[in-house]
């Protein structure tokens, strides 16, 4: 086991297994709303609810735990279906799961604090809500338990030991079952401090009588804890059948001292003796005990004593909980999946290398070509296979389904639809589909933007969708699926559709557009102003969206990620926005070409076709030298050095490159065009921050600076060209 | 020769700060999520102590027990101290685990030297 163990690790991981468990409980929340009858959504709430309030309690965050336990307490009986689920309740345990998750959010924060007011205040009131709905009996136990005390307190007969008092007799059969009574001994110290023990021996028999595989023996304890019969009980409770147990709390009534005595099977007197010896008696308060024993001996058969004491003997019933738990188990077993939590930043390393390897490996790959050398080149192309594989393995490592960030909108909107009136259904497809963590984690807010906007503003309120004759339930569809090596993302509702003439408005308003272009403005062109920074068209700003973050910053998040955002609406038929997403950020396949001296990187998957520019009849320019002819296909044509301003001339005619992003094409006419390149994405420094067509950088074989090209960005920069050209 | 502990438990925030409190104590650790796992490790490892909660996918802790006790291929394991970890204190688990070689349980959340109390008392 070389593995060391690192106490701040467990507290993080106790964080981030708790928050799991509590999106899972959400998702069951969210379930149970929808059929109040699932009795496996309750289980799902149960074990999450359960856990955290066992492994919170081991970290000390008795506040999360303590909750917990209420909560827990609550759901036991939702489950044992002795209270019956009602909407509300739902509500209240939607509630409290985000009290919950604001509770660990505090303590993570302020691992050592004690809780805020403000957080305390809403236990309070929520485990007051929570408490309403148990039975007088369950949340009430602990006060219970201090009255008991304090009626003890003030008997008559009491004794003023402030010890429990422990009768132990072992049945003679307990070493050979195996049990070896001492440990129960040590182990009652733990719970408290053996004030005085006193071996009971009076059942010891005659030397040759005994039988060495037997236990003859008896102990009387005083014992000093803070603590309940239960537990105590629990101490000895594996060899509960193996011996006779009775205890006695501190200050108990002197009856149960005389019952006591009356029912461990040595003679009266002897206990007795011990009793005071062991001081859970005094002298007084033993003949006391005598007298009162004589008394109730004549009194008759009525021993109050050993009917008390046979009260306190009752254990508690059988929980049919129990088994209802481990049936439910098995259940949900094939839903685990066989996981195992690694630390992203040992994962980011892993890929790190890879992309090392990749590069050192197209270095390799030059010098062996340049050699010649045919033996090593095939010995090299086997290894650059493996390569390969381990590039997409680890790669592959990094793929997280996005189903389960999907899962998350489900929240949002219904407290959209619960707070504005609305009928919503969220329906998910393709959450299977894979995309790299970090995306998944960047692509989260904007989605979750976009979500909420489309229930918020996209649906209309159930009778203006019936005035419509549209069914009063409207739809946000989320899909996400694989195309040309990206990812696709699309959020769709059914809703009224983007209000142009709002949007015209406040952009002549805002002066995003001028009011004499308005004629010659395509729809699209209307659509697309959304994404201008600053732009809302909400009239009054609603607590759900408009939260100061706008589609601008929507975009700006998506285009970070190499992606890119696209709206399409209809009126009164609704909007759909598809995302567009590279796979990874750390390594892309390129198409490797030189233009104007410089290496220069296209995302291999945008890249159409490349052939000789050589003029002929299936590739040819135009005659104003905008477009080329590709086999009948009128193509726009960049020279790609012009993107650089470079005068570097060269002789060659040059290749042709033919890119495609969404439905346009271009080609750009290069110097060279070397083919697929693995490229190692770094990143590059603020200075060209302000070039956009300019995504990344890679580092070549040869140690020089590639540039990797976006293409969306380079096609936005034609549509300049274009337009200048036009004017 | 210090001695080797296995704990199972399905929580890694569990299983980490047992493990954490065992090593800080001189034990080697070994950790399985669950029955099947720990059942799987034992096989490779001299496990001198096992803490195994009940409540777990897949295999849970009661069933894991009885195939300690049932299974030949685990007889050497049959008179390994076994203590429950639970958090709740069902009588009907408690006799269950009894009756299966379950030497005492630990009721979660529990303190550290309360856990290193009872390890120590079954490993004397």
């Amino acid at each position: 086991m070389a593995e060391k163990y690192d106490f701040n690790e467990a507290i993080n991981v106790f964080f981030i297994e708790s928050r799991e468990m509590l999106e899972d409980m959400e998702n069951a929340l969210l379930d149970l709303e929808k059929d109040i009858s699932d009795s496996e959504s309750v289980s799902a709430i149960f074990r999450a609810v359960h856990t955290i309030k066992g492994s919170a309690g081991m970290f000390g965050f008795n506040d999360v735990g303590d909750f917990a336990h209420i909560l827990e307490n609550l759901l036991d009986k939702i489950r044992s279906s002795e209270i019956e689920t009602t909407p509300d309740m739902v509500n209240l345990l939607l509630e409290c799961n985000d009290h919950i998750i604001k509770l660990l959010d505090y303590f993570d924060a302020n691992r050592e604090e004690e809780i805020n007011p403000e957080l305390n205040s809403v236990s309070q009131s929520l485990l007051n809500k929570l408490n309403s709905y148990l039975p007088a009996g369950a949340g009430e136990r602990k006060k219970e338990q201090a009255k008991n005390a304090s009626d003890l307190d003030s008997g008559d007969m009491q004794v003023i030991n402030e010890c429990w008092h422990i009768s132990l007799r072992f049945r003679k059969s307990i070493f050979k079952n195996g049990m070896d009574p001492q440990s129960f001994i040590s182990y009652l110290s733990q719970m408290g401090k053996i004030v005085k023990i006193k071996a009971v021996t009076d059942a010891i028999p005659p030397a040759k009588e005994m039988n060495a595989e037997e236990c003859y023996l008896g102990f009387e304890i005083s014992f000093m804890a803070y603590t309940t019969k239960e537990k105590i009980e629990e101490v000895f409770e594996f060899i509960q059948d193996d011996c006779i147990i009775r205890i006695l709390p501190p200050k108990s009534d002197l009856n149960e001292y005389v019952a006591l005595i009356d029912n461990l099977p040595e003679e009266t007197m002897y206990i007795g003796e011990i009793l005071t010896e062991v001081g859970s008696l005094t002298k007084k308060e033993l003949s006391e005990a005598l007298k009162l024993q004589e008394g109730l001996k004549k009194d008759s058969k009525k021993r109050i004593g050993e009917i008390v004491v046979d009260e306190h003997m009752v254990h508690k019933p059988i929980i049919e909980a129990a088994v209802n738990k481990q049936s439910n188990i098995k259940k949900t077993e094939d839903k685990i999946k066989k996981t195992m939590r690694v630390d992203t930043s040992k994962l980011d390393k892993l890929i790190n290398l890879v992309g090392e390897l990749v590069i050192s490996a197209s270095n390799m790959e030059r010098l062996i070509h340049e050699s010649g050398n045919s033996g090593m080149a095939n010995a090299f192309l086997q290894m650059s296979r493996l390569i390969d594989s381990i590039r997409e393995s680890s790669m592959n490592v990094r793929m997280v389904e996005i189903g389960e960030s999907f899962k998350r909108f489900e929240r949002v909107v219904r407290d959209i639809s619960r707070e504005k009136g609305k009928q919503v259904d969220l329906v998910f497809h393709g959450g299977e589909t894979e995309l790299d963590k970090t995306i998944i984690e960047k692509v989260t807010d904007p989605l979750m933007h976009l979500v909420r906007n489309a229930a918020d503003h996209g649906i209309e309120l159930p009778e203006i969708r019936a005035a419509k004759g549209k069914p009063e339930k409207g739809i946000v569809k989320l899909n996400a699926y694989n195309e040309a090596g990206n990812i696709v993302i699309e959020i769709n509702d059914d809703g009224a559709g983007l209000d142009r003439q709002k949007i015209i408005n406040k952009a002549v308003e805002r002066g995003l557009i001028k009011e004499e272009d308005l004629e010659s403005v395509s729809n699209e062109t209307i659509d697309e102003l959304i994404f201008s920074s600053g732009f809302s068209t909400a009239d009054t700003v609603t607590g759900i969206s408009g939260r100061g973050v706008g589609m601008d910053v929507v975009r700006k998040n998506i285009e970070s990620l190499r992606g890119s955002i696209i709206i399409n609406s209809e009126e009164g038929k609704g909007t759909t926005i598809r995302i567009i997403l590279p796979l990874t950020l750390a390594i892309i396949d390129g198409f490797l070409v030189k233009a104007g001296g410089l290496f220069c990187v296209l995302p291999l998957n945008s890249v159409v076709e490349c052939s000789e520019f050589d003029n002929d009849e299936d590739v040819r320019l135009s005659e104003t030298g905008n477009y080329i002819y590709l086999r009948d296909e009128i193509i726009p044509y960049v020279k790609m050095k012009d993107f650089f301003e470079s005068n570097n001339e060269t002789d060659s005619m040059g290749k042709i490159v033919v890119v495609r992003y969404a439905d346009r094409k271009m080609a750009f006419l290069v110097d060279e065009a070397f083919g697929e390149f693995q490229t190692v994405i770094k990143p590059l420094g603020r200075i060209f921050n302000k070039i956009e067509w300019i995504s990344g950088a890679t580092i070549m074989a040869g140690g020089e600076i590639g540039l990797i090209l976006d293409v969306s960005k380079l096609l936005g920069y034609l549509k300049i060209v274009e337009t200048r050209n036009i004017s | 020769m210090s001695k080797t502990i296995m704990i199972v438990d399905d929580t890694e925030a569990i299983r980490m700060s047992v493990g954490f409190t065992l090593q800080e104590e001189g034990y080697n650790v070994v950790e399985a999520k669950n029955g099947q796992e720990a059942l799987e490790k034992l096989k490779n490892n001299n496990v001198d102590l096992i803490l195994c909660d009940v409540n777990m996918p897949v295999m849970n802790g009661i069933e894991f027990l009885r195939s300690i006790k049932t299974d030949n291929d685990f007889a050497d394991f049959r008179f390994t101290p076994i203590i429950m970890l639970t958090t709740e204190a069902g009588e009907k688990m408690k006799a269950e685990g009894k009756e299966l070689g379950a030497k005492a349980w630990i009721v979660k959340p529990f303190k550290p030297d309360q856990l290193i109390k009872s390890v120590k008392m079954l490993l004397v």
